[in-house]
């Protein structure tokens, strides 16, 4: 759930309530759908702990002050200028609430950019290069739109899951986002996230990946968690290094099958082969593992057993994937989904 | 008569400069310790969340760590095989955006590949990937690679560093000998020291012809 209201964030998670009501007045008006996607995370002991896998592709509205939705006026490699945004200096780059940028319009619709600062009408961003997505700037211009990106205080609390005093005893979440994953649980004498590994920093600023993946380790009860936020209104497109793993999810919360979604012509350099020892891969997540995928140039079959067409199997919506690509080239592509529906 | 001491201030200023860009993230002088946690078969014993002890078939060299073993706890190319190096305090790699690695390939290794990831204090992700083939057997060398930034990324604030075996159930034997990993500023090409060791030698023969008597078979005159 993306939501910068807590009352709102647990009063949902806590009540399992598929798009429960909330006050208009905590909702500014838009014409976009709110959405809701609802989550059973599987009964587990600290003896045979079960993990459940999910992705959430709704989005958050901003509770920030300024603009946000804006036409670029201008833009250098690493910051874009909205002249008359109005924004407070620091506010989009508050590692307790931190904000992300999505374009909404021309070339590079749905690309995704985490702020890393900001002063009342520029916005900078770490690690990436504007100037390589064809963006217009101007007064005919492209658009975005500032998103908010929760975290794991934010969206989890201290109570959501069950803490402990180490990785063994407290449920365990594991964040999966770009190539990696890294997993936290919440330590109760500390009040604080920690990682499962290394020193026990204060991990609860963390942010939640808007395009990766979320696995919970249970050691409880089950219990359901429902997510209620903004359903995508655009293309989806997410980075896909063009070597390694790559954990993100289907874009839209709606099912969709290997065949439509046609992951070997959607994402530039993929490789298909006859064997799956040389091809790229898709995995689709079942709970704490995967089942992999390659095509063979003809349609998409399991890496194991018999050499069965597959592109009807379905990936549900909320169900991360695990695209693997082979080789060592460094940069990256972007997998880009056009929109499934329409309003 | 300047020739030499530019082009030698020159040659210095250009190494130099490349040696300040380079910040060394480990050099496996003292690679086991509490900030260290090894994953997956790359560990003593089956803890899920990793411990401070490394299979027991690695070994310690003098500035060099050998993940090594071909029987019993056989370290294998599993991306879930990992080490992972914390620091201390977040450490900076400044506009460096190439990964360097020191390593060798042993003998008995059959993995194919493996990664290099640092990772930020917000969990943000670079990495880059190397084939083992490029590492030859019987003596360390330094491959660079370009890294592969996860947009949001912060460089001046690395909070550890991982090596993984990069492969999803990799099961291929995974025995390769580290001896330095630094991110860098640019691949170094060999022609880049070939040309300035030329630029060198040329600037040493002029200037010994310049410092040479006009005719050194003429007589001194008194």
């Amino acid at each position: 759930m993306y939501s910068r209201n807590h009352t709102l964030t647990h009063l949902a998670l806590c009540c399992g309530l598929l798009g429960a009501p909330v006050p208009a007045s905590a909702q500014p008006v838009n014409l976009v759908p709110t959405g809701a996607l609802r989550f059973t995370i599987n009964a587990g002991s600290a003896i045979a702990p079960v993990t459940t896998s999910f992705a959430i592709s709704l989005l958050d509205t901003p509770q920030a002050a300024g603009a946000t939705v804006a036409r670029i006026n201008a833009m250098t490699a690493t910051t874009l200028t909205v002249t008359g945004a109005n924004w407070i200096a620091g506010a989009l780059a508050t590692p307790s609430f931190p904000y992300a940028i999505r374009i909404i319009t021309g070339a590079a619709v749905g690309a995704t950019f985490p702020i890393g600062a900001n002063t009342t009408d520029t916005l900078t961003f770490f690690s990436v290069d504007l100037t390589t997505f064809g963006l217009v700037t101007g007064t005919a211009g492209d658009s975005m739109r500032i998103i908010p990106v929760d975290t794991l205080n934010s969206l989890f609390g201290a109570t959501t899951f069950l803490g402990g005093t180490n990785p063994t005893e407290a449920d365990m979440i594991t964040l999966s986002s770009s190539g990696t994953q890294l997993s936290y649980y919440y330590h109760t004498t500390l009040s604080r996230w920690v990682r499962t590994t290394g020193p026990t920093t204060d991990r609860g600023n963390i942010p939640i990946p808007l395009d990766g993946a979320i696995s919970v380790t249970r050691k409880s009860a089950a219990m359901t968690l429902t997510f209620v936020g903004r359903v995508p209104d655009m293309r989806f497109s997410v980075a896909v290094p063009n070597s390694g793993p790559t954990y993100t999810h289907t874009g839209f919360p709606v099912d969709v099958s290997l065949g439509v979604m046609s992951l070997q012509t959607a994402l530039p350099g993929w490789l298909s082969a006859s064997t799956p020892g040389t091809a790229d891969t898709l995995s689709v997540s079942i709970g704490a593992g995967w089942l992999s995928y390659f095509h063979n140039g003809a349609f998409w079959q399991r890496t194991t057993g018999p050499a069965t067409n597959r592109d009807a199997i379905v990936i549900v919506a909320g169900t991360p994937i695990l695209i693997f690509k082979r080789g060592t080239a460094a940069g990256a592509s972007y997998f880009n989904r056009a929109l499934p529906y329409s309003f | 008569m300047k020739t030499l001491p530019t082009l030698l201030v020159l040659a210095s200023t250009l190494l130099l400069s490349s040696a300040r860009a380079q910040v060394v993230l480990q050099n496996f002088s003292s690679t086991v310790g509490t900030t260290t946690f090894f994953h997956g078969t790359w560990e003593a014993s089956g803890d899920p969340f990793g411990t401070n002890s490394p299979n027991i078939n690695f070994v310690q060299g003098a500035g060099v760590y050998d993940f090594t073993g071909t029987t019993g706890l056989v370290p294998t190319n599993d991306a879930n095989s990992k080490v992972e190096f914390f620091n201390g305090t977040a450490v900076s790699i400044g506009t460096n955006t190439f990964l360097s690695v020191s390593a060798q390939m042993l003998a008995t290794n059959a993995a194919t590949s493996f990664a290099v990831t640092l990772v930020d204090t917000g969990g943000k992700t670079a990495f880059s990937t190397f084939s083992a083939v490029d590492f030859v057997t019987g003596s360390y060398t330094t491959i660079t690679g370009a890294l592969t930034f996860q947009a949001g990324f912060v460089p001046a604030s690395i909070n550890s560093m991982i090596i993984s075996g990069n492969q999803s159930g990799g099961s291929a034997q995974f025995n390769i000998s580290f001896d330095n990993i630094a991110a860098t500023s640019a691949i170094p090409e060999p022609g880049t020291y070939a040309a300035l060791a030329g630029a060198v030698a040329l600037g040493f023969a002029a200037w010994r012809r310049r410092r040479a008597p006009r005719n050194p078979a003429r007589p001194n005159v008194t």
